[in-house]
């Protein structure tokens, strides 16, 4: 199972919406400029999202994950680098945190800045393709690949991997947003779009 | 097994749940208010019932709340809304003096879609108090501010330092080799800057510094670009996707830049004014090639520009192995 | 350029599916109307000088530089040019930029609706 070139682009495109939209949310959070973009856009099978992650040499990530379900299902994933995913809290929070381990409310406020931008994605999806998602309240993880736990698993299961670049107060932070789905929700998520397409005179 | 219970039961449940409930339909207006949130509010059970929301609480107003309930009865999305970014957004107090003194109670909000008779219950909102570890935690804040921020900025220029460059760098180049695209350095330095430090003295080449970083940040793009002090009087520029050309243009363009700020320059013999050379190279990186061939790539086309009177940006084209002037 | 009786627009847009949707919809509603693209700013900069588009559709964050950037650049040479941004960057720092140098702003996703506002604003 692959994306064509259409397809491809047509996915990088919705999803900027989002990301473009979450922007927009987070800049009005922080009062400040906050500039997203979601580059490329690749599906991978889930055994090759490891190394997708692990190709940034960094160990540790920090994630947030929201579970949305309907016309397909999809774990709704933003991982950062450990290390990244304190600086965003920190530059959103402004100057008043340490480098004291991550608390209660660090893990919280990353949790809703994931929130943003995956409601976001999901939404741009839901949105264009007419269709209504029910999501979970998002979850935040620390852990290393080896426990990223969606990572494993038998059933067969592709990953749509975007990654994302951010930058607020002029700091730039890299990171993913994955979507895990199985192969039948991949196909009716691919179906979708191409119904869109064609509704737009493009296929 | 669990038992249906009845509805005059569950209502019991909610008013004496230990956080704040609010319960809005599509209209968004209200159909339960716990005794949790009328205690801490002014407002009772009996007088907010079929209110709208944004009426009862107008500071909900174009703030991310109002976008998370939109957000919640249109598009089933559930949003969280944490103390850290939002603290004090709805008018609660612990008590009647807090109220007095208008100091609110620290918040962590849920937003969630009820999708089973979203006519009558279209939307729930809890809110819980953390106003206690909040208290806590800032205490424990404080102190090592710096000690982050000096671990990845310059702090005279406010840009990044040489070891976050190197960092950010190696992922781009890492990037541009495995999507075989173009990477673009520019190697930035202050021609004959000992000598204006002389005469100058250090504070007013502390101000340069910071001027012409300022005007290099202004410059490049900031969700791609990565600029960076890269020792005393050089700066480092990565531009991801930029091809040769292009660079060169861009790197000629900063030097003009420089040139318009006229900083007055007494210690050099022509012109008398600060400038900069720029060395630049670009590369579509190999499989084999490493983050060093393109740095000193750049660095010896510095080392040309500056070598051949300053004031000039000088391109070494990696692929022909020969030096030519931008613009 | 050769036929300039019928109005030109460039459409600026890393993705192309966003190129194909506005040339649909354009075609649609002005059938005479010439259409070229571009797929970077740079390339814009370029296309903009050979051709003299009369409007430009320009999406802002490409590879490259911005669509700021570029229409900042088209618009220098070309004052009488008419550019429309088309993002969805929708953060009031990026309006503002836009407003200043007399650009029109539309939010994407690209729509008859959005397509038909830039239009009015071309033909304004």
């Amino acid at each position: 199972m692959d994306l064509n070139e259409l397809q491809r682009d047509a996915l990088g495109e919705i999803f900027n919406i989002g990301v473009g939209r979450a922007a927009s949310s987070l800049s009005q959070i922080v009062n400040d400029t906050v500039l997203l973009s979601a580059p490329e856009v690749t599906l991978v099978h889930r055994e090759d999202a490891a190394k997708v992650l692990l190709g940034s040499e960094f160990r540790q990530f920090s994630t947030v994950s929201q579970h949305f379900s309907g016309a397909f299902d999809a774990e709704a994933m933003l991982v950062f680098p450990e290390s990244n995913a304190l600086e965003i809290v920190r530059l959103m929070v402004g100057p008043h945190m340490s480098v004291e381990e991550l608390s209660e409310f660090e893990q919280e406020a990353m949790c809703e800045v994931g929130n943003i931008i995956l409601n976001a994605c999901m939404s741009a999806l839901a949105d264009l393709f007419h269709l209504s998602l029910n999501g979970t309240l998002p979850v935040h993880r620390f852990g290393d690949t080896e426990s990223l736990t969606f990572l494993a698993g038998s059933q067969e299961q592709m990953v749509l991997v975007l990654q994302v670049d951010m930058t607020i107060s002029q700091q730039r932070v890299q990171g993913h947003i994955l979507f895990l789905l199985s192969v039948v929700s991949m196909q009716s998520l691919l179906d979708c779009l191409d119904i869109y397409l064609r509704e737009q005179g493009l296929l | 097994m669990t038992t249906d219970l009845e509805c005059g039961t569950l209502c019991s449940v909610i008013d004496n749940l230990e956080v704040g409930v609010i319960i809005i339909n599509a209209e968004r207006r209200v159909v339960r208010w716990n005794h949790w949130l009328a205690a801490r509010n002014c407002h009772t059970a009996e007088q907010a019932d079929g209110r709208l929301l944004l009426e009862l609480m107008p500071e909900i107003i174009g703030t991310r709340l109002e976008l998370a309930i939109d957000q919640a009865i249109r598009s089933r999305m559930p949003s969280l809304l944490s103390p850290a970014l939002h603290g004090t957004l709805l008018p609660l107090y612990q008590n009647a003096e807090d109220r007095q003194r208008n100091r609110r109670m620290h918040q962590l909000i849920h937003v969630i879609p009820l999708v089973d008779a979203p006519l009558q219950a279209a939307c729930l909102i809890q809110v819980n108090d953390v106003t206690a570890t909040v208290s806590r935690e800032r205490v424990l804040r404080q102190q090592a501010e710096n000690l982050r921020r000096n671990s990845f900025v310059d702090p005279l220029t406010g840009i990044f330092n040489r070891r976050k460059f190197d960092e950010l760098f190696a992922l781009e180049f890492a990037k541009a080799q495995r999507q075989q695209k173009t990477l673009a350095m520019i190697m930035v330095d202050i021609d004959q800057f000992a000598a204006y430090a002389d005469w100058y003295g250090h504070e007013q080449r502390d101000l340069v510094l910071r001027d012409i970083a300022a005007e290099l940040k202004a410059a490049i793009q900031p969700a791609g670009d990565i600029l960076a002090r890269f020792d005393n009087e050089r700066f480092a520029l990565a531009l991801p996707g930029m091809e040769e050309k292009a660079a060169c243009l861009f790197a000629e363009n900063l030097r003009l830049r420089i040139n318009t700020l006229k900083i007055a320059n007494e210690s050099v013999a022509e012109g008398k004014q600060v400038t900069i050379s720029l060395g630049v190279a670009v590369m579509v990186p190999e499989a084999s090639a490493d983050t060093h061939t393109l740095l000193s790539s750049a660095d010896v086309a510095l080392y040309q520009a500056t070598h051949e009177g300053g004031n000039s940006a000088v391109c070494f084209s990696v692929e022909e192995g020969n030096f030519f002037v931008c613009g | 350029m050769e036929n300039n009786n019928t109005p030109l627009l460039l459409i600026v847009d890393d993705s192309r599916m966003s190129r194909m949707l506005i040339r649909a919809i354009i075609t649609d509603m002005r059938p005479t109307w010439r259409i070229i693209e571009a797929s970077t700013g740079d390339e814009s900069v370029i296309l903009a000088a050979e051709h003299l588009p009369n409007f430009v559709s320009m999406d802002v964050n490409m590879p490259g530089i911005s669509g700021l950037e570029a229409a900042g650049r088209i618009r220098i040479r070309h004052p009488e040019m008419r550019i429309v941004l088309c993002t969805a960057n929708i953060q009031e720092s990026t309006r503002e930029a836009a407003n200043k140098v007399g650009i029109h702003f539309v939010a994407k996703p690209i729509t008859a609706a959005t397509i038909g506002d830039a239009v009015a604003f071309f033909e304004g």
